[in-house]
Order: C-alpha cells, then structure tokens, then sequence
C-alpha cells in the first residue's frame, strides 16, 4: 500500500505542509553529502609492498586485477589490465572495460589479482 | 520512554538578521519588503516594534508605512537568509545529530539521546537560545513535545507568548492548554478549513478531539482523521534528516510583475520556466515523466485558475518537450481570464543514467546541444544564453536570474 499521511513511521504529513526554497535545500543536500565524506585511511608500509609485488606480478603474466581506489564519497573499483608501470609519475597504467585508466599509487587501498 | 523533539523557531527571522547586521537599526522598528514596483512588493517580515504599531506580514508595503511612516525599510537578501538558517542548523548539530529543517526559519530536532550530555529538556532549550543568540544574535523560541506535532503547537500557540519563549506541551498539559483555544490555531487548520469546522459546531481544538473520528473521515478522509489527530496530539512521524535529500519534483513557479492575458506573452513564460525546470534536471541528472502545469489566476474573490498534469510518452529534461506538453496544457484548461502566476513541475523523477530510449525520435542532437548549454551556464550564469523570446517585454529571464524564491538574491555570507 502506498503510504499516505497518516502511515506511522513516515513523514508525509510534515512534506506536505513545508515550504522549502531549491536554493535552502540544495545547501542542505551539500551539507549532507559532506558529513559522509572519507578520509583516506593510513596504510601500513608492508600493505603497500604487499600491493606493489601483486601489481608487478599481475602487470608480468598479464592478469586483470581489480584495483580499489580511494574515493572520498563512494567506493570505487577499477578492474582491467596493468599496461604500464610509470615509477616517474608514481601511477598505473589500467586497461578496463571503459577505457584506459591512470591510478596514482596513492590512491590505491587494496589490491587482488582475478 | 517517551521522545523529546524540540522545534525551534526564530523570531521574525529575516527582520533579526537584517538587525544584527546592523546594529544602529537596533532600537527603531524595521521592515524587509520586496520590491514595491512589483507584485512582490509585500511585508515579508517585520521586528517585534513594528509589529507593535499594527504591521503584519503580508500586507502591501504602502498600507505598512501608513501604520508606522518611522519604519526603516530594507530590500530582502534571500541568500544571507539561507546562509544564516544553514548556521543555526550547525549550532543546532552541536546538540544532536537528529535534524530535520522545516523551513527557512523552523527546524525540529529529536534530543532525546542528548539529555545525559546537556541536561533536562528545558535547560537544553536554554542552551540552544543562548548559543544561536550568541553566534548569530537572533532570538530563537523552543517548543518541547514528545511528538513533532505536539512541538510545533507548543512553539506557535505558547512559546511565542510565553516571557522565556520555551513551552512544554505533552499528553498531561494538552487538554487543559491545548484543548481551551479556538479551532483556527490548530496546526493544519487554514481559513477555509476554519469556517467548516465552525459550521459543524466545532469551536475550539477540544471539541475537535472529542468528536468522533468516522465523522471526520467520511467528510475529508485522511485529511480529517490527520487533524483529529493533531488536536489528540498524535503524532508518529519521526524527525527525518534525510527529508531533503531525495528530490521528488523539479518545479518553478512565477508571480508576474503584472496580469498577462495575451497568449503570446504567457507563451514565453511558459518557455522560460520550462527552460529552467529543464536546466535544474539536467544539473541534477533526473530526468521524468510527468508535467503539470499550475495557473493561478488575477481574481482573489473568486478563484481562477487550475492545475492539470500530463503523463509523458517517454521520460525527459528537454526544455522543448516540457515546453510544448505545457502550452498543450495551457490551452486546453485556460479560460482566456488574466493570469497572475505560471508554475510548471517535472515530476515522477528518475536518475538519467538509465532510462528507455525513444523509438521514434533522435536524441543525439538534442542531448549534443544541450550539453554544450549547460557548459556555457555553469561557466558563465543562467543568462549567458537567453532565446530570443525572452528579450520581449513579457520576458522575465534577466530579473529572475538574481533573485531567490521570487525576492532580491543580494549577497550571502
């Protein structure tokens, strides 16, 4: 059943009679989307060799891995073909699906190979 | 355990503020109005010592000044409103987490895991008055309840009145408070509803508690039974932060500066709000499935106008097609009366990622073109490009591009 005003629980009764300018909520929505903003976690030192010997290993035998990149309002997943390993610019060179993708090492919070 | 739900409400918010920005207009009553060469030109709120000589919201800004000719009267600035709502918003997240805004100058808040940390209900209201008065020098009244509704009537009818402008209203004080006062006050009651009420015998909000909810409900329906409800003060909506994040409609409405009869001239009113509604959308990524189309008509008296809706083919946020199942709308329901106000709404959202194609028509080049507007807004502002309808008298693109919610944007903070 469709909830109406009266269906406890719900807030129809207080949407209904508000008067909301765009531009008020529009901060609000803002505002909202910050409190769930993510800092980037620290990683540990032996982590981050861990991820490195996978990408070498992923990048020599030409497997797809799938790489979780940091992100500070969603969680974000690259999966594709290490192409390139650029120590110069501190990045991988993925090839997925939607096109080639640039990671910087930083970014990079977990790795596994497919 | 019972809930506590505060609604704190500022005192004549947009008059506060323009106080407290500036202090040499402390003492003397002040006004903000909208602009008096427009329909807008309305009392949009007025301090404590105009309200004193006989000034109300609402009314025409001349009849205002005969009241209190001493009035200071200044232009509103509706983004600095919104700046300071979102602040007290943020002293009000150093008491809880639990907020819900209601309106600009209303926000109701559940402080009932806050009460080990700050207190009673009551010294928790005194804190809040004190903290928003501190930061940003503007009164604050507290309602207490254990229910939004029994908050908000405790607020309206008491706190206001009431010397430390904090009041209590739960299931013990309600019938002798609450119950005693005329039926207009209940919250959800307007005028109309009022005169019907009265009709019916119905005097004060206690006679409405006590009369049977059937009868209620086979005259409104849900409506009747809500406000046998709120004179019982029942009330199981939860305070709900979240209310604002889903968006459900984009619409835009417009008082016009004067009644516009000619088709021509509301055609491109039509066209400019679609246009907006359609910008809006595609900011957002919605895209729907519904137009409707809201006319209010000049006449006070007797009351003109409509609001019909139309169900799309398939779904968008092309101004051109909400442009034209508008116009469609119009003409069909328009009685050829002036027109006062044009409102459209696109409604029935859904994110624009996914969505059915259209078999018939071509989209490319319309989403082609429309990209490269909306780049050209985002860099330069809502009027970088305007069609040239809008350069007609009757267009209204240009003006309404600085203001927020029909009245003066001015700077924010």
């Amino acid at each position: 059943m469709q909830p109406n005003k009266l269906t406890p629980g719900y807030n129809l009764m207080w949407e209904s009679s508000r008067m909301m300018l765009p531009e008020h909520k529009q901060v609000l929505r803002a505002h909202e989307k910050e409190l769930n903003k993510q800092t980037k976690p620290l990683l540990d030192e032996q982590q981050i060799t861990l991820f490195s010997e996978q990408i070498n290993e992923a990048f020599h035998f030409r497997q797809a891995i799938k790489v979780k990149v940091f992100d500070p309002f969603e969680t974000v997943y690259r999966i594709g073909e290490v192409k390139q390993i650029d120590g110069q610019k501190q990045r991988i060179k993925l090839d997925t699906n939607d096109g080639i993708e640039w990671i910087l090492f930083q970014d990079i919070l977990n790795v596994s190979i497919m | 355990m019972s809930k506590v739900i505060f609604l704190v409400d500022m005192q004549s918010f947009y008059a506060s503020i323009e106080k407290a920005a500036n202090p040499s207009y402390q003492n003397k009553p002040l006004i903000v109005s909208g602009d008096p060469e427009r329909r807008s030109g309305i009392i949009l709120a007025a301090c404590p010592l105009a309200k004193q000589s006989g000034i109300k919201t609402a009314e025409a800004l001349w009849e205002a000044k005969n009241k209190c000719p001493e009035a200071v009267v200044v232009r509103p600035r509706m983004q600095l409103y919104i700046d300071v709502s979102y602040q007290i918003t943020k002293i009000l997240e150093q008491f809880t987490d639990c907020i819900e805004v209601y309106s600009i100058d209303e926000q109701f808040i559940d402080v009932t895991g806050s009460q080990n940390l700050f207190g009673t209900p009551q010294q928790i209201a005194k804190k809040i008055q004190q903290a928003i008065f501190e930061d940003v020098g503007i009164k604050a009244r507290v309602g207490i309840g254990p229910n939004k509704v029994l908050a908000k009537m405790a607020c309206d009818a008491f706190a206001k009145k009431s010397p430390d402008e904090i009041f209590q209203l739960n299931q013990d004080n309600l019938a002798e408070k609450l119950w005693p006062l005329p039926i207009g006050e209940l919250f959800g009651v307007g005028r109309r509803m009022e005169k019907h009420l009265e009709k019916m015998g119905l005097h004060t909000i206690g006679n409405l508690a006590n009369h049977p909810v059937k009868w209620l409900q086979k005259r409104w329906g849900i409506n009747g039974e809500l406000l046998w409800r709120t004179a019982n003060g029942i009330d199981e909506s939860p305070v709900t932060p979240s209310t604002h994040q889903e968006q459900k409609a984009v619409g835009h409405h417009m008082t016009l500066p004067r009644d516009y009869q000619k088709l021509d001239e509301i055609k491109v009113i039509i066209l400019e709000l679609a246009e907006e509604v359609a910008r809006r959308a595609r900011t957002h990524h919605y895209i729907g499935h519904t137009v409707s189309v809201q006319v209010k008509g000049s006449d006070f008296q007797v009351r003109t106008g409509f609001n019909r809706q139309k169900k799309l083919a398939s779904p968008t946020h092309f101004d051109m097609d909400i442009y034209q199942v508008a116009l469609q709308l119009f003409q069909k329901h328009w009685d050829g009366l002036p027109v006062r106000g044009i409102g459209i709404t696109l409604s029935q959202l859904e994110k624009a990622e996914i969505h059915q194609l259209s078999l018939f028509d071509d989209p490319l080049e319309k989403i082609k073109l429309n990209e490269t507007m909306d780049v050209i807004y985002q860099k330069y502002g809502p009027t970088a490009i305007v069609r040239a309808s809008s350069l007609m008298t009757a267009g209204q693109a240009h003006i309404r591009a600085g203001k927020i919610g029909g009245h003066d944007k001015g700077e924010g903070l």
